[in-house]
C-alpha cells in the first residue's frame, strides 16, 4: 500500500484550508445537495465532500458512509488531493497502491475511486470531491467532465464565504483608495495652487536639465506656456545674457552650476532673460540642487524681475554722481576764494578777518571731507566701487599715511613705533584703498592717543596658522595690526564700533568731529576684498585694530566708481 | 620765471571758479585765456594754441570730454597739454580722459588752488 503524499506546500496549504473555517462544523444542505447528485447521477453508493486535515481526511459531507472522518495516510483523497485532474482507480485490486488498503480488504470494500481536487480561493488544495464504489468500473471521459462540474460546484460553495468576504474586502479597499485618490488630489490641487501663488518664477529641471516643472509666474514673466516648456532643455527655454547682452553659456548658468557644484546658487552678477520676443529684463535668481538620497536628481530655480530695484539702483547711483559734482562746485568755489583771501592775493588781511576766514576754510574742509565720507559710503551700499589689486608695498603705504599725519604727530608728540616683516614682498591690495583703510585706523590710533602716547604698527605674513589678536589667523594671510594707548572703545558700545554713523561716547567727548563713518568705510572695503577685520579694546587703556587680507591678495571687483581718497587727510591735514 | 607770459586757456563753466583761476593765474604772470563751455573752448584753443588747458568735464553745450576727443583729431590739439579739472569722482570718465592722453587730473574741491598753480608752473618750467 502506498501512503498518501504530503505536499511540500503543506503549511500553506493549512492555512488556507483553516482560514476556510469549515472543519468540524455541521453538515449543510448546501454541500449534502452536490453529494446527493454525484450518487443519483453516477449510480454509485458513496460521495463525500472531502477536506484534508493535517493528519485526517474529514468529510463536509458525505453520502454512504457512516463515520465523517478517516485517517489521511490510508485515504484516497490523500492521494487525489495532488492529482493535476481527475484521479480515477478502476479497480482498486489490480492497483497496487490500494490493493491491501484496509478500505478495500475491509469495509466499505471500495473498488472504484474517482476524485477531482479542490482548491481554495488563494489556490491551495483543500480537499477532494469524489465518488466510490463496490463494483469496478469503466469511468468514460464524459463521466469525468461531469464530476469536475460537480468538483467546481464544491468548489464554488466551499468558497462561497470567502469570495463574498474577499468582495467586501475588495470594495472597502475600493472606497479607501478612492477617499486617498480624493485627499491626494485635494492636496495636488493645493499644493499646485500655492506653486502657482508664487510670485517668483519657479522652473524645476531633472538632472539632464529637462524641464519638469513650469509655474505660473514662470509663465507670465518669460512668454511660455507650462505645456510647451515641459520636457524641453532648459537652455532652450530660458535664454539668459549677461549686461552687456552677451549670451551666457549653458554651462555657466545657475542651473548647471547647482547641479554641477551640488550647492545653492545665488546669482551675483546681473543675469537677464531674454523673452521669446526678444525683450530681457534683469532677474535675481537662485537655483537649489534637489537630492534624493546621495544623488541629485535635478534642481529648483527660482528667479524674479528686478527691474525696479536695477531702476532703483541706477537712479541712486546717478543721485551719487550728481550730488558729487553739483555739492562739491560750490565746495570748491568757497574753497579757492578763502584761499587766496588767506594768501593775501586781496590785499593785507588784519589779525580778525585772519581768524575769521580760517574758521570758514577749516569748516569747508570738514564739509568737503564729510561729502567723501558720505558718497564713498553710498558706493559701498551700493557695492559700485571697484576693486583693483596691484602689486603694492605695504610699509611705504603705512609711511605716506604717517606722513599726512605727521602734523598732529608732531603736535601731540606721538612716538609712532614701526614692525614690518623683513621678507615682505609686495602684496597684491589696491593702494587706494588700503590706504584709506590705514588712514582711518592710523588717524583713530593718534586723534585718540593722549599727548606723549604711542602707535604701533606691525605688518607681518602669517604663513601657518597662528594666534593674531585673539584669533586663529589663517594661514597665507599678511596681517596688520595698529595700536594705541588711547581712549579705548566702552564694552557696551564695542558691538556698534563697525556701524555706519556710530560713535562712541568717549570719542565724541574727546574730539568733537568725526564723521562716524571711518570704521564702517575700513569694514566694507575689507570685507569685499575677501579679509577680516576686528578689534580688541579696553576703555582707557587703547585699542588695537587687527586686519588680515590674503596673502594672493585683495578680491578683484569690477565696479563703475573709484572711493574718493582723502577722507580724513582733507578733514585733517589743513 | 619761464612761465612767465605763457598761455593758459581756461575751460570752465562755473563763473566764480572761472575768475578765481583766471585772477590766481594772471597774479603769477601766465597769460589766462577764458571759455564757458567745449564748443567755445576748443574754437579758442585751436585759434590760439596755449600753452596749457586746464578742462573742466561738466559743461553745458559741449562737455569737457567732447572736446577733448575733438581736440585730439587736430593736428596741433593732438599734443596739447591738457589738465582735467573736475568735481566728478567717476572711474568710467577719468580712464576715458586717460586714453585720451590727458597729462593730469584734479578734483577741485581736494585741490587747493595754489597748489594746482604750483603743478602747471612745473608742467610749464
Amino acid at each position: 500500500m502506498e501512503r498518501a503524499p504530503t505536499p511540500a506546500n503543506e503549511e500553506e496549504r493549512l492555512v488556507s484550508l483553516h482560514a476556510l473555517a469549515l472543519l468540524d462544523t455541521e453538515p449543510e444542505e448546501r454541500f449534502d445537495r452536490i453529494t446527493k447528485t454525484a450518487t443519483q447521477v453516477f449510480q454509485v453508493p458513496i460521495s463525500t465532500l472531502t477536506l484534508v486535515d493535517a493528519k485526517r481526511e474529514w468529510f463536509k459531507s458525505c453520502q454512504g458512509l457512516p463515520g465523517r472522518e478517516g485517517d489521511r495516510a490510508i485515504s484516497f483523497c490523500g492521494h487525489a488531493l495532488l492529482a493535476s485532474d481527475v484521479f480515477v482507480v478502476p479497480d482498486t485490486k489490480k492497483d497496487k497502491r490500494f490493493s491491501d488498503n484496509p478500505m478495500v480488504t475491509g469495509k466499505p470494500f471500495i473498488r472504484f475511486y474517482a476524485g477531482v481536487p479542490l482548491l481554495s480561493a488563494d489556490g491551495q488544495r483543500i480537499g477532494v470531491f469524489c465518488i466510490k464504489d463496490t463494483e469496478p468500473r469503466e469511468f468514460s471521459a464524459e463521466q469525468q467532465g461531469l464530476l469536475k462540474n460537480l468538483a467546481t460546484w464544491a468548489e464554488l460553495e466551499l468558497n462561497a464565504r470567502n469570495l463574498s468576504l474577499a468582495l467586501s474586502e475588495q470594495k472597502r479597499l475600493r472606497e479607501v483608495l478612492v477617499q486617498r485618490n480624493r485627499e491626494t488630489e485635494l492636496s495636488r490641487a493645493k499644493d499646485e495652487a500655492i506653486l502657482d501663488s508664487i510670485g517668483d518664477g519657479m522652473i524645476v529641471v531633472d538632472e539632464e536639465r529637462k524641464i519638469l516643472f513650469f509655474s505660473k509666474s514662470a509663465e507670465e514673466m518669460t512668454g511660455w506656456a507650462a505645456r510647451d516648456a515641459i520636457g524641453k532643455h532648459a537652455s532652450e527655454v530660458i535664454e539668459m545674457v549677461d549686461e552687456k547682452g552677451a549670451p551666457i553659456h549653458p554651462d555657466k548658468r545657475p542651473i548647471h552650476l547647482a547641479l554641477s557644484t551640488k550647492k545653492k546658487v545665488v546669482s551675483a552678477t546681473a543675469y537677464y532673460f531674454v523673452l521669446k520676443d526678444g525683450a530681457r529684463f534683469p532677474a535675481a535668481i537662485v537655483a537649489t540642487p534637489v537630492t534624493y538620497g546621495h544623488a541629485i536628481i535635478g534642481a529648483v530655480l527660482i528667479f524674479r524681475d528686478i527691474t525696479k530695484e536695477k531702476e532703483v539702483d541706477e537712479a541712486k547711483t546717478e543721485f551719487v554722481s550728481v550730488a558729487s559734482h553739483q555739492l562739491r562746485t560750490p565746495l570748491s568755489a568757497v574753497s579757492w576764494y578763502t584761499e587766496m583771501l588767506l594768501a593775501g592775493d586781496a590785499g593785507k588781511l588784519s589779525e580778525l578777518q585772519e581768524k575769521y576766514l580760517r574758521a570758514v576754510y577749516e569748516g569747508n574742509r570738514r564739509m568737503v571731507a564729510l561729502l567723501d565720507a558720505l558718497l564713498n559710503v553710498s558706493r559701498l551700499d551700493l557695492g559700485s566701487f571697484i576693486i583693483s589689486p596691484q602689486p603694492t608695498a605695504v610699509p611705504e603705504l603705512v609711511r605716506s599715511v604717517l606722513d599726512d599725519l605727521m602734523p598732529f604727530i608732531v603736535k601731540k608728540n606721538i612716538t609712532v613705533h614701526e614692525h614690518y616683516a623683513k621678507d615682505l614682498s609686495e602684496f597684491q591690495a589696491d593702494p587706494k584703498l588700503l590706504r584709506m583703510v590705514l588712514q582711518n585706523l592710523l588717524s583713530n590710533s593718534v586723534k585718540y592717543s593722549a599727548n606723549n602716547g604711542a602707535v604701533t604698527v606691525n605688518v607681518i605674513p602669517v604663513t601657518r596658522d597662528h594666534i593674531f589678536g585673539g584669533k586663529r589667523a589663517a594661514a597665507d594671510n599678511l596681517a596688520i595690526s595698529v595700536s594705541d594707548a588711547g581712549i579705548g572703545i566702552p564694552p557696551a558700545q564695542q558691538d556698534k564700533i563697525f556701524t555706519k554713523l556710530f560713535r562712541a561716547d568717549n570719542a565724541m567727548e574727546t574730539e568733537a568731529e568725526g564723521t562716524g563713518l571711518g570704521l564702517y568705510i575700513v569694514k566694507s572695503i575689507i570685507d569685499r576684498s575677501g579679509g577680516r577685520v576686528w578689534f580688541r579694546s579696553e576703555q582707557g587703556n587703547g585699542t588695537t585694530f587687527y586686519i588680515t587680507l590674503p596673502l594672493s591678495g585683495m578680491r578683484a571687483k569690477r565696479g563703475s566708481k573709484m572711493l574718493t581718497q582723502k577722507i580724513i587727510s582733507t578733514q585733517q591735514a589743513t | 620765471m619761464t612761465h612767465e607770459g605763457k598761455k593758459v586757456l581756461v575751460v570752465e563753466d562755473e563763473e566764480p571758479l572761472q575768475q578765481a583761476l583766471r585772477d590766481t593765474l594772471s597774479r603769477e604772470g601766465f597769460n589766462v585765456l577764458t571759455a564757458k563751455n567745449g564748443d567755445e573752448g576748443l574754437k579758442t584753443a585751436l585759434e590760439q594754441h596755449p600753452d596749457l588747458i586746464l578742462l573742466d568735464f561738466v559743461m553745458p553745450k559741449m562737455d569737457g570730454m567732447t572736446m577733448l576727443k575733438q581736440l585730439r583729431l587736430d593736428g596741433w590739439g593732438k599734443t596739447a597739454r591738457v589738465v582735467i579739472l573736475t568735481n566728478l569722482s567717476d572711474n568710467e570718465k577719468i580712464a576715458d580722459a586717460m586714453n585720451s592722453e590727458t597729462f593730469d587730473y584734479f578734483v577741485k574741491s581736494d585741490t587747493k588752488i595754489h597748489e594746482l598753480v604750483k603743478k602747471i608752473k612745473e608742467k610749464l618750467a
